[in-house]
């Protein structure tokens, strides 16, 4: 129940912010160019938008989300509360999913992808994952422009293997790699599909773990004066 | 000049902020490392894509594409940097404190937009002759660049001017890159459909690299100036308010 509140909440938070109406402009904008592709090309062009977009939104805002509420001193509210710090990680990790999911499957739509079932499994994991990669770093900065900088690499990381697999560089070993595994899931159902899923599921609860670790510090140490 | 004294030191307090992240020397290297890019490895492309598909021209006629993100690239990283530092000073209120000293609103404005569009159009001016694909020749390559520098202080106000706080600030920041998708539409829509972005100063632009018509390049720059007359008005009266 509290978790689901605190979803709730984060969900009017990114609405009342502006988040629905940016990715409904976004989302035009994506459809007019995957009509103006060639039929051919869609859905490969539709894999590399959902994954460098929607997919790593939670990359992308975290950075702001966080800082502003150090500001407004949400955190310092959040750590006298009963909410326990994975459901305050896992609040913003799935709200952010819910609008990746949504715009992955207007554009997986559009693009004719016959795939859309894997493709929505993909986002929403890939999507939990960089939220919370985007919340490590936002614990770890002080400006908005080192996040910027800090994220560079992750992008990198991420997007560089996954579209050499989509182009047909393979191999089994990639699919350890998130965003590999996340490709494999948008490029269709085979015999790997669940163990993608697994690969994604195993990641996210590493990550989650580092992440709460690192949250936990924080808030233990917010307030008070070290002598 | 004890004026113009004043608007440096606010200036190089800012350019201290950027330095202390790596986001200064980020706002260096990108744009070298995507005018190489563009240089080397988009002719190599070019020779590869026309042999594939037995073509004389692919990506040649889209060189000056290339080139007019070239030119903006370096004065939007710089913008871009210098417009989350304004997010972080709005929100943390310390850009009010500016105001009552002798920097005053628009010295503040004046450092924090109008010298980092400088000096990325300055580094433009370097990194351009260097990696340009078509050779466009002075007097072509200080417009391109002019411009790109307008447009590059449009992106930043824009995000600074309608957003009320950080996060609004970077989902503005998404959006803002939209006003550079203008440069592509008359490269690739011939439909007079393409009317519909002529309220973006690139979309001008764009249309003045294809055809070099003066009036398409004047309108460019009258567009730029327009939006961010409209929007620096808009970003005062947020501020007092």
């Amino acid at each position: 129940m509290r978790l689901k509140n605190l979803i709730l909440g984060d969900m009017k938070f990114q609405y009342k912010y502006g988040f629905y109406a940016v990715y409904l402009i976004l989302v035009i904008l994506y459809s007019c160019i995957l009509f103006a592709l060639p039929e051919g090309w869609r859905e490969k062009a539709a894999d590399i938008m959902i994954l460098t977009d929607p997919a790593a939104m939670g990359l992308f805002f975290m950075g702001a989300i966080l800082m502003l509420e150090k500001s407004q001193r949400v955190i310092n509210s959040i750590a006298v509360s009963p909410v326990e710090t994975w459901e305050y990680i896992i609040s913003k990790a799935v709200s952010i999913s819910i609008i990746s999911v949504l715009v992955a499957l207007v554009l997986s739509l559009i693009s004719g992808k016959s795939n859309v079932f894997g493709t929505l499994t993909g986002t929403f994991l890939g999507s939990i994952i960089f939220t919370m990669l985007g919340l490590w770093i936002a614990m770890k900065v002080k400006t908005l422009n080192s996040f910027m900088v800090c994220t560079v690499p992750i992008e990198i990381i991420f997007f560089v293997p996954a579209i050499l697999y989509l182009f047909g560089i393979q191999s089994k070993w990639m699919l350890l790699l998130p965003a590999c595994a996340i490709m494999h899931m948008y490029m269709g159902y085979d015999s790997y599909f669940f163990l993608c899923l697994l690969i994604c599921v195993i990641w996210s609860t590493l990550i989650l773990y580092l992440v709460n670790k690192t949250f936990a510090k924080v808030v233990r140490n917010m307030g008070g004066m070290k002598l | 000049m004890k004026h113009y004294k004043v608007l440096y030191r606010s200036f190089l307090q800012m350019l201290s902020q950027i330095r202390r992240d790596p986001m200064l020397v980020m706002s260096l290297i990108a744009p070298s490392l995507a005018g190489a890019l563009f240089k080397f490895i988009i002719p190599a492309l070019e020779t590869f894509v026309c042999k594939e598909f037995n073509m004389n021209k692919c990506i040649q006629p889209y060189y000056v594409l290339f080139d007019l993100f070239l030119t903006i690239l370096a004065p939007t990283m710089f913008c871009f940097a210098s417009a989350m530092v304004i997010l972080m000073e709005v929100d943390d209120k310390i850009a009010n404190y500016y105001f009552v000293t002798p920097v005053g609103k628009q010295g503040y404005l004046i450092g924090r937009l109008l010298f980092p569009t400088i000096l990325g159009g300055i580094y433009s001016m370097i990194l351009f002759p260097i990696f340009n694909l078509t050779h466009p020749g002075f007097a072509l390559s200080t417009f391109y660049i002019v411009v790109a520098a307008l447009m590059s202080s449009i992106v930043s106000l824009l995000v600074i001017a309608l957003s009320s706080n950080k996060v609004e600030g970077m989902a503005m920041t998404k959006l803002a890159g939209l006003l550079l998708i203008g440069l592509i539409v008359p490269f690739f829509v011939k439909h007079p459909i393409q009317y519909v972005t002529s309220i973006l100063p690139s979309f001008w632009l764009g249309k003045f690299a294809l055809d070099h018509t003066v009036v398409n390049g004047l309108l460019s720059i009258v567009l730029s100036f327009l939006w961010i007359g409209l929007l620096a008005h808009h970003f005062e009266r947020k501020l007092v308010s």
